[in-house]
């Protein structure tokens, strides 16, 4: 009896390990963004500098040549997405003035690497403003065993704070 | 042990020692050549370089693809190959399968792959993958366009619209006739074409020095092969410290015996 147990709690782990996790649909995101009403979408589109600051800061190919924004009274959301090992991590990124005003993975696809959506993870984020050669302004504290959503994560960071300063300087 | 046995035990071991050293190099050659070029795979970009002889493809099974559906607009083709879609001859790299249809509008190509909608332009660059996050209803199964050229999706709780710019989706209430995108049959040429592309970009030389390190290029007899290979590795290195360190043994004896000898 014990031995079964153990083997479904095992197949549930594993089963729990390899599914997608939506932590938050990417429209709830936005409604809790702009309670007030989410404005109509926008565009950014990866062309000519853009592009190659873009591929920089990715470290590869965008292989899109728009990206869509919502923004009202200067405050702008998107929902990027960046391979972390094997699968896209979908996440949310507010920002404000120039900062990030708030980040959350809204799904995770990896079977590894979940922890990035807590919010000591998260939280390190917030206040985030772009430096010199578009990096972070401030050191984001990696998580064993988490290591490439993390890099992932600190890509769309960048990537969210350099197009919102593009789309409103 | 007497002085002659031992000796003969050298030659022996001697002989030993030359034949599988012949027998090793061959080995020795390969796995070190496989081995550099692996060491440096990225730096040779040995997983962009795709085999193309027939001989090769065909010992790793790769046999010519099925063309399993194609859409035409006015003046694209948008096929599925196996796992892959073109749009003309050129393959899309953020579609994976279930092509459900094509249509042109705008000057742009929107193609229905799974539950998203792709915007191409003509040239085949993606402008971008419109999914759920994007207001693109759920279950999509067939794109269309209405005579006044609106694009109107079938989805699973019925048809929608979308703007100019593809940035917001409503319920489609027009009365107006659609013609949807059905699956046709591929022009010939294209299909040979198509076929050929994707035989010929499967098999990376990546996977082909792998398999050559490894002995797998010729299944599981090449993998036991490559372990005797080892082992004979194994010997060569015991033979010939054993042969190092018994001449060596011997000529310090010899040495030793030189000097005790009483000069006349």
């Amino acid at each position: 009896m014990h031995r079964i147990a153990l083997f479904l709690l095992l197949l549930a782990t594993s089963i729990l390990a390899h599914a997608t996790q939506v932590f938050q649909q990417p429209k709830n995101f936005l409604q809790q963004t702009f309670p007030k009403g989410v404005p109509e979408p926008e565009v950014v589109w990866i062309i000519g500098d853009i592009k190659k600051d873009v591929t920089k800061i990715m470290g590869h190919d965008l292989d899109q040549l728009r990206v869509r924004y919502w923004m009202k009274h200067g405050r702008s959301a998107w929902i990027l997405e960046e391979i972390g090992k094997e699968k896209p991590i979908t996440t949310g990124i507010v920002v404000n003035k120039g900062k990030i005003e708030q980040i959350e993975v809204l799904i995770y696809r990896e079977s590894r690497g979940w922890e990035v959506h807590y919010g000591f993870f998260t939280n390190q984020f917030k206040g985030a403003e772009l430096g010199a050669d578009s990096q972070l302004d401030r050191p984001i504290d990696n998580i064993s065993g988490a290591t490439l959503s993390v890099n992932a994560l600190t890509k769309l960071a960048r990537l969210a704070l350099y197009l919102s300063n593009h789309v409103a300087p | 042990m007497s002085r002659h046995k031992a000796r003969k035990n050298m030659r022996s071991v001697f002989r030993w020692h030359r034949y599988v050293g012949l027998a090793a190099v061959l080995f020795v050659i390969m796995l070190a050549l496989t081995g550099i070029m692996l060491n440096h795979t990225e730096g040779l970009a040995l997983d962009q370089i795709y085999i193309k002889s027939d001989l090769l493809l065909d010992w790793y099974g790769i046999r010519p693809p099925h063309i399993d559906t194609a859409f035409l607009t006015a003046n694209h083709a948008i096929i599925e190959v196996e796992d892959r879609v073109y749009l003309d001859h050129r393959p899309l790299t953020n579609a994976a399968s279930s092509l459900r249809g094509a249509v042109e509008a705008n000057g742009l190509v929107a193609t229905v792959v799974d539950d998203a909608i792709l915007l191409l332009t003509p040239q085949g660059e993606v402008v971008e993958k419109l999914g759920s996050v994007e207001g693109v209803p759920l279950g999509l199964r067939c794109i269309g366009r209405t005579q006044d050229g609106n694009v109107v999706v079938k989805a699973a709780h019925g048809l929608y619209t979308t703007d100019e710019d593809f940035l917001g989706w409503r319920r489609y209430r027009g009365k107006a006739p659609i013609v949807w995108s059905r699956p046709q049959l591929a022009p010939r040429a294209l299909a040979q074409e198509l076929i050929h592309h994707y035989r010929t970009h499967i098999l990376s030389l990546e996977r082909v020095m792998l398999d050559l390190h490894s002995g797998r290029i010729l299944g599981s007899w090449g993998v036991l092969v490559v372990d005797v290979a080892a082992l004979l590795f194994c010997f060569l290195g015991f033979s010939g410290c054993w042969l190092w360190f018994e001449r060596s043994r011997k000529r310090k004896a010899h040495m030793r015996k030189c000097l005790r000898a009483p000069r006349s």
